[in-house]
């Protein structure tokens, strides 16, 4: 089966970036002003990054946003390329090259705004924001690609207002798993602890040699993020080759 | 090279629109489909392309099923639909962007029918065209992708009327041996000279599928005084230049087919003309 050809991936890539260099650019050039502005404050400094994490997770959540009007979902889903070439092309849209020039202008706006703090007060020239925004560590990058794959599915299953769906349905979801969590801990622990100090109790308090070894419980948690990422992606590729318009 | 086997579709599971619908059909025709609103022709048209799936039965497009929306097939496949969508592009860029994905696409020929249709700057944004040039800027690159089956649905809508000649023109001149157009249309005087097989859909059935040339040499299409004998005629229209019917062409007399008339009639008298069609 001719699912994967890389001249039909080469044509995805130029579609998209021949249609939305524009939008994409006007983007980077926000997180380039924010990046510049971030060093000087903390709070600032922390918003800046969530904003970063916003636009990203924007992008993600309507990278199938084609799917959302009508003829331009007919037009997305009729150009002769495979549903597999099609997510491939999204996924690698998403999680690399989007992910990747935003950080890279988010770090060029930190720099920039390093020098120009340092031609206007006259200080020494440091690294210290540019520091502070290559402080993404791989833990947060999994998580990051874990949410996006989320709402990469969600643009492709709910095709209108996805972003929106997801978050409800990752409320619910965690709701759901607090109150399942809760109710097991009530259950299985001493009812005293919950009852009488809820925040201060811990899984290693209840069970200190018990299954959750927290060395562990690192190898699983980073497993099941990555798992649960393939699974996301492979979700969107099954979901986007079912679509009907 | 289009097979439709027993095919089962319905918007929702209460009211089907089609049941064991069958269709076949071969390269080098112009096929017409006509219908009311909402017989399913645009529907139809999905199914075949593959952006609708079937519920039961099977849709065969150049050998393989339709709803796998193959690459190798749907290089082959242009499907022009009655709603649009045009991306913020020139119209150069459109072809650049979009051409790539037909390998039998020939830019001479895009060129050629954009002037035919008197749409000489390629530097225009084609998003920011008039409704009817964005039309023929889609039909000239549905033309110019060279695919084995074109689908039109309603090409003619909102075309001037001298685009509407051009529009004949350009489809005649573009059509082969190797080539499949189908198109659904309720304008049927405006391809009246273009169709070379009419199809019928009506409650979620095929009820004709003939060639025009055998509509012809079956049924004759006439202008009679107001006394004629009612008793022989299929179908009949007052018109001003008198009576229009459509009768059993039984002395073999020559006509020209009317396609809107044939519609009639079939709608009408739909178990008579299929008795006439199966003897």
């Amino acid at each position: 089966m001719s699912t994967i050809s890389l001249n039909r991936i080469q044509y995805l890539f130029s579609k998209y970036f021949i249609e939305n260099w524009k939008k994409d650019l006007s983007n980077f050039l926000i997180i380039f002003i924010i990046g510049g502005f971030s060093g000087y404050n903390t709070a600032f400094f922390n918003l800046s990054k969530i904003i970063f994490v916003i636009i990203a997770f924007i992008y993600a959540g309507r990278i199938f946003g084609m799917l959302s009007y009508k003829p331009k979902g007919m037009n997305y889903l009729l150009i002769p390329a495979s549903a597999g070439e099609k997510t491939l092309v999204n996924l690698i849209l998403a999680n690399i090259y989007y992910l990747a020039a935003l950080y890279i202008c988010y770090m060029l706006g930190c720099l920039f705004g390093d020098l120009i703090h340092t031609f206007i007060y006259g200080v020494v020239f440091s690294l210290d924001s540019l520091r502070y925004a290559l402080s993404f560590d791989y833990k947060t990058i999994l998580l990051l690609l874990l949410c996006e794959s989320i709402l990469i599915f969600g643009s492709v299953y709910f095709k209108r207002k996805a972003i929106i769906k997801v978050a409800l349905y990752f409320f619910c979801f965690f709701l759901l798993i607090m109150i399942v969590d809760s109710s097991l801990l009530y259950f299985f622990t001493e009812h005293q602890n919950i009852v009488d100090s809820p925040y201060n109790y811990t899984l290693a308090k209840s069970f200190p040699e018990g299954p959750f070894n927290l060395k562990y419980w690192d190898i699983f948690a980073i497993g099941g993020t990555i798992f649960f990422i393939l699974f996301f992606w492979v979700l969107s590729f099954l979901r986007l080759k079912e679509t009907e318009v | 090279m289009i097979n439709l086997t027993n095919i089962h579709f319905g918007y929702s599971k209460k009211r089907m629109l089609f049941s064991e619908l069958n269709l076949n059909l071969t390269p080098g025709h112009i096929y017409g489909l006509l219908g009311k609103n909402g017989a399913g022709k645009t529907t139809l048209l999905k199914i075949i392309s593959g952006l609708l799936f079937s519920q039961k039965g099977t849709a065969n497009v150049m050998g393989k099923r339709s709803e796998l929306r193959d690459p190798e097939v749907l290089k082959e496949i242009y499907f022009l639909p009655e709603e649009m969508y045009i991306p913020h592009l020139k119209i150069r860029n459109y072809a650049k962007v979009y051409s790539p994905f037909y390998p039998s696409f020939s830019m001479e020929q895009f060129t050629k029918y954009l002037d035919e249709f008197e749409i000489n700057d390629q530097e225009q944004y084609a998003d920011k065209l008039s409704h009817g040039q964005q039309k023929k800027l889609l039909i000239s690159f549905a033309l110019a992708t060279n695919t084995k089956i074109l689908l039109l649905d309603e090409p003619t809508n909102g075309l001037d009327i001298p685009s509407k000649s051009i529009f004949r023109r350009v489809m005649a001149s573009s059509t082969n041996e190797d080539r499949l157009v189908i198109i659904s249309t309720h304008q049927v005087r405006d391809l009246h000279s273009l169709i070379d097989s009419v199809i019928i859909l009506d409650n979620g059935e095929i009820i004709f599928n003939q060639p025009s040339d055998i509509i012809t040499e079956k049924l004759v299409f006439k202008v009679e005084d107001n006394d004629v004998d009612l008793k022989s005629v299929l179908y009949s229209e007052d018109n001003v230049r008198g009576l229009l019917v459509v009768k059993e062409n039984s002395e073999q007399l020559e006509s020209k087919l009317d396609i809107e008339l044939l519609f009639n009639a079939i709608i009408a008298n739909k178990k008579r003309i299929k008795e006439i069609f199966e003897s």
